[in-house]
């Protein structure tokens, strides 16, 4: 390992600490608006990590994930997301919350406490870089897949959805070396993800009037309709 | 040891001098932020000459800790500046005598002293902030001593010169998601505890919705004066214990003599002015809390410190 | 190469279905399509049982016994979905000529991303195709619009793509695994099959974890199978044949594939997993099967039921394999016809709701008649094929001496048979509400008996090639 890279691990780190608050930052704030500036954020450290790991490693692969990474979640999603969704970004304020932020935050931490406890046992393995991708990418994911359980909101919805995919691509790309086509047709398939979910939560906008899908709850078992 | 006192002496006498400055300086830019034009930097200075030159009046049957409070509360952050390194990389006297649990006590130590005598006064609204900073602060002790926790653990000691020596120690210790996330749980803290937004609003005039400044709501002349500059200060104290221990520990002085004096502090003074920079921006962009947010931002801030805890010993 | 014309098939049915000239291409187009892809698929399943390898790994795709066995059940259950919208989707969208077009070039993109599936040797690969049938799989839920349909879709959208996001975790830790062990292989199911064993046991571990909770979110196991009633009840009726017949199994496959990997781990119980997992979904579906108000909602329980059976038959030794294999395909066969004539009596009665029907034998005999028959055979009655594929279960379980497993998964049969066969039986005597007289479209009676014609063959006679077939999926389960 040479010196600049020997200088890039602890930098990746740092981008780590980033990445875990801003996923933190996406869960615990209330404005739709607030949503879409986190998950930016997340993503372009998501390429920022993807890029210094491939100077790391000297693996061409990974720049060019970083570059599938750039286009389809910093720039190709929320330009959709803002396109399709213009109205409701701007109306839907305050969000809802089923559950309230300090309680949430709480249990952010837990989450991370149990996301360092499963991948402990895993990182003696770990190459340079996995030891912070990895529990960290781990607890992006449980902490996004909370988030999306005390949403209401079908933006907030979504926005912890891809949450969750920066988590296990920034995880992923500390241990695998996958060929630039997969990574290809996974950038490809999360951008027909955002585009078919945000035209599901305008068709709900338009035939509900309104996009609060916590609140759907007429298909039950129990007591009949 | 006469250059030794001489810089202790130096250190005090920055605090002292230079905070009206520092505060002065912050005023100006928020107001600038929001396309006013704002008060000259020296306002403070005129604030503090003018209130030392009024008669002091005073509540009937109120006690000694009215009198007592503001020198509490003025002179604990000028006991904590001999505690950190504000110019010097070297520790001086009292560097090991107390770290940096000992100087959140002794900043507590003041405040405490000052939120008994709003409510000696007995007036509703001193009685009412001095309830307020302490759910405030009793919101932010936990927090800050897992922020010494995270450091001890990190930099093997709680002593500020201890703690700066190791973050430059290497590249590894500086980049540290730990660090990191201290940093940003330490600027929160720093923020509820000096009654800025987005916990408190320091230029609101509305009592009921005030914070930090009920608490001197009664206090006139000489004492008033006291308060305030003790806020000044333990904001610029903070603030070196922000940018000089945890942040960026480079450019004090490590040789004695005028020139590095000098240096030194012109590089104080930049970072200082960097950090005004940063809580200027978050006071133009973000809003004041309502009373029962605070919680969460300082749940967030528990939550961030906790995490630098939490993913230390994987970083090493 | 037979195994491309599979997906392109499918695109090229879509394409003409997109293109406008007369009205009843794009239902001609799917209908084709259909058959055509079936008759592919028996080829192939044909093939791979007389020994022929397909593989290509070059391009990185390739059908061996399981994944042959997965194609023909899609291409059987593709062909008589593709018939059944001839005249189903006309009814439903009401002669909107513009919907029904959008609707056929749907089914047969996502047919495409079905077929896919298997065709894949990289799962890196086969992850995103497992989520493109998601995807294309959305606006077929939504299709009707109304609100109860865009709540399950929303549902099933967001629930399912979340699950199968943390399963591609559990893929990336693999893939570290087969390069801690070969740095240079190629990163296919075989490669990382035979890098199983040497893998460090944590990381197996952890994998497993993420790969069942993801792709058993998609599957349905309990507790992960919220959304599944609700999608597979309101989509329209060839759509929830396709996904609780096929789409549910292609997810599955996605397990069984690495399931290699997790019993070879020195010291993980895979098995034990597979048992407790399968069991609580068996238990947990037949106890809500009872209390449903809406009989489609009661064939998708049944669908949680079915792959909770599978799952426990994979901890139960090497005829269990056999055994899921089988689950596998009678499962599907017989759950699309479930779904068939629940359509027909949807379009007969006009409702969904149990309580409000009464008496079909009487004034609806057809739709009567074919619902007790589906309903017979889904609850595993001899002699359809699930009796015979519940029955291989449970003997493979008394193989391994696995008592309480016997126990409990009797038990659990047992309520879930008493559960469908007393929900039908409300609905199919007494005396008639109403006396609606729709009509159904004429496709529909030919489309049932179709899709009847291998659930009755299976129940009493297995062909020798399809035993065969059997044999080399369950090989396939194994090392």
């Amino acid at each position: 390992m040479g010196f600049v890279s020997g200088a890039l691990v602890p930098v990746n780190a740092f981008i780590g600490a980033l990445f875990l608050l801003s996923t933190i930052l996406l869960m615990a704030f209330r404005q739709v608006e607030g949503y879409m500036r986190y998950f930016i954020w997340q993503s372009v450290l998501l390429v920022l990590s993807t890029a210094d790991l491939a100077v790391i490693r000297g693996s061409p692969n990974l720049f060019i994930v970083a570059v599938i990474t750039l286009a389809a979640k910093v720039i190709m999603i929320p330009l959709l997301l803002r396109r399709v969704l213009h109205d409701e970004l701007r109306t839907r304020r305050e969000v809802e919350l089923v559950i309230n932020t300090q309680a949430s935050l709480l249990v952010a931490l837990l989450l991370s406490v149990m996301a360092y406890i499963l991948v402990i046992p895993v990182l003696p393995f770990a190459p340079s870089g996995a030891a912070v991708n990895l529990p960290v990418g781990l607890d992006v994911l449980l902490i996004g897949m909370y988030t999306l359980a005390i949403r209401r909101e079908a933006v907030p919805q979504m926005l912890a959805l891809m949450a969750i995919d920066n988590g296990v691509f920034y995880a992923g790309v500390s241990i695998t070396d996958s060929p630039a086509i997969i990574e290809l047709a996974a950038g490809l398939e999360g951008v027909m993800v955002v585009v078919v979910v945000t035209i599901l939560a305008r068709t709900i906008a338009q035939h509900i009037g309104s996009t609060a899908v916590g609140h759907m709850a007429t298909l039950k078992e129990g007591e009949s309709r | 040891m006469p250059a030794a006192i001489l810089l202790n002496v130096l250190q005090v006498a920055l605090v002292l001098g230079l905070s009206p400055l520092l505060r002065g300086v912050l005023n100006r830019l928020v107001e600038r932020l929001q396309s006013k034009r704002g008060p000259v930097i020296w306002q403070p200075y005129r604030d503090l000459f003018k209130l030392w030159h009024k008669t002091s009046v005073e509540h009937e049957g109120a006690s000694f800790i009215r009198r007592f409070a503001p020198y509490a509360y003025f002179i604990a952050p000028l006991i904590v500046t001999m505690l950190i390194p504000v110019l010097t990389a070297f520790p001086l006297f009292w560097a090991f005598m107390g770290d940096m649990v000992a100087a959140g006590f002794i900043l507590g130590f003041g405040g405490f002293f000052l939120a008994l005598a709003a409510i000696d006064a007995g007036d509703v609204y001193g009685a009412m902030g001095a309830s307020r900073t302490r759910m405030v602060s009793s919101l932010a002790e936990p927090i800050f001593v897992i922020v010494f926790f995270a450091v001890s653990l990190t930099a093997n000691s709680t002593i500020p010169y201890v703690v700066t020596a190791h973050w430059i120690s290497s590249a590894g210790a500086f980049f540290a998601p730990s660090h990191l996330l201290l940093l940003a749980a330490f600027l929160m803290l720093l923020l509820a505890e000096t009654g800025r937004i987005p916990v408190d609003n320091p230029s609101g005039h509305f009592e009921l919705a005030m914070i930090d400044e009920a608490r001197s709501l009664d206090f006139a002349g000489r004492p008033l004066a006291l308060v305030k500059w003790g806020g000044y200060m333990k904001f610029m104290v903070l603030g070196v214990v922000l940018t000089n221990v945890l942040v960026a520990p480079w450019g004090l002085l490590t040789t004695v003599g005028p020139v590095p004096i000098v240096l030194a502090v012109a590089v104080l003074a930049l970072k200082l002015l960097v950090l005004v920079g940063l809580v200027a921006a978050i006071e133009g962009s973000l809003a004041k809390l309502r009373l029962y947010r605070i919680q969460e931002f300082l749940g967030a801030a528990f939550v961030t410190a906790v995490l630098a805890l939490l993913v230390q010993p994987f970083h090493q | 190469m037979i195994l491309v014309a599979l997906p392109v098939t499918a695109l090229v049915a879509a394409a003409v279905a997109a293109l406008r000239p007369w009205t009843n291409l794009p239902r001609m187009a799917t209908a084709v399509a259909g058959v055509l892809e079936f008759l592919i698929t028996l080829d192939v399943a044909i093939r791979v049982g007389q020994g022929a390898t397909l593989q290509v790994p070059a391009a990185g795709i390739g059908v061996d016994g399981l994944a042959a066995v997965l194609l023909l059940l899609q291409g059987f259950v593709g062909m008589t979905a593709s018939l059944y919208s001839w005249g189903y989707i006309r009814q439903l969208t009401e002669a909107n000529r513009d919907r029904e077009r959008w609707y056929h070039v749907n089914l047969n993109l996502f047919l495409a991303s079905l077929f896919v599936v298997p065709l894949l040797l990289v799962p890196a690969l086969a992850w995103v195709a497992v989520e493109l049938t998601t995807v294309l799989s959305i606006f077929l839920v939504a299709l009707e619009n109304h609100h109860a349909a865009l709540e399950a879709a929303w549902k099933y959208a967001v629930i399912t793509i979340m699950g199968a996001t943390a399963a591609a975790l559990g893929i990336f830790l693999l893939l570290w695994g087969l390069s801690m062990r070969a740095p240079a292989a190629p990163q296919t199911w075989s490669a990382i099959i035979a890098a199983g064993p040497h893998m460090p046991a944590p990381l197996v571990r952890l994998a497993f974890v993420l790969i069942v909770i993801g792709f058993g979110t998609k599957v349905g196991f309990v507790p992960l199978h919220t959304w599944l009633p609700d999608a597979h009840s309101q989509a329209p009726t060839p759509v929830c044949a396709l996904l609780s017949g096929v789409e549910v199994s292609t997810a599955l496959y996605m397990i069984l594939r690495l399931w290699p990997v997790f019993t070879t781990s020195p010291g993980f119980p895979a098995a034990t997993w597979a048992i407790v997992i399968g069991l609580v979904s068996v238990g947990t579906a037949a106890f809500l099967l009872v209390q449903v108000h809406d009989y489609k909602r009661l064939f998708a329980f049944s669908t949680v039921e079915h792959m909770g059976i599978l799952l426990a038959a994979l901890g139960f030794g090497p005829l269990g394999a056999y055994a899921a294999i089988y689950q596998l395909l009678t499962h599907g066969l017989t759950k699309s016809l479930a779904f068939y004539t629940s359509g027909g009596v949807l379009i007969r009665t006009g409702t969904r709701d149990i309580s409000e029907i009464r008496g079909l034998m009487q004034f609806a005999p057809w739709e009567g008649w074919s619902l007790l028959l589906a309903g017979l055979a889904i609850a595993g009655a001899p002699p359809f094929a699930v009796f015979l594929s519940e029955f291989s279960v449970v003997r493979s379980a008394y193989a391994v001496h696995d008592y309480w497993a016997i126990g409990l998964l009797l038990g659990f049969l047992l309520i879930a048979f008493l559960g469908i066969l007393w929900q039908l039986t409300k609905m199919l005597f007494g005396t008639p509400h109403s006396d609606r007289r729709a009509r159904s479209p004429r496709s529909l009676p030919l489309t049932v008996v179709l899709s009847a014609v291998p659930v009755v063959l299976l129940g009493v006679y297995l062909p020798a090639p399809l035993h065969h077939l059997f044999q080399m999926a369950a090989m396939n389960l194994r090392r």
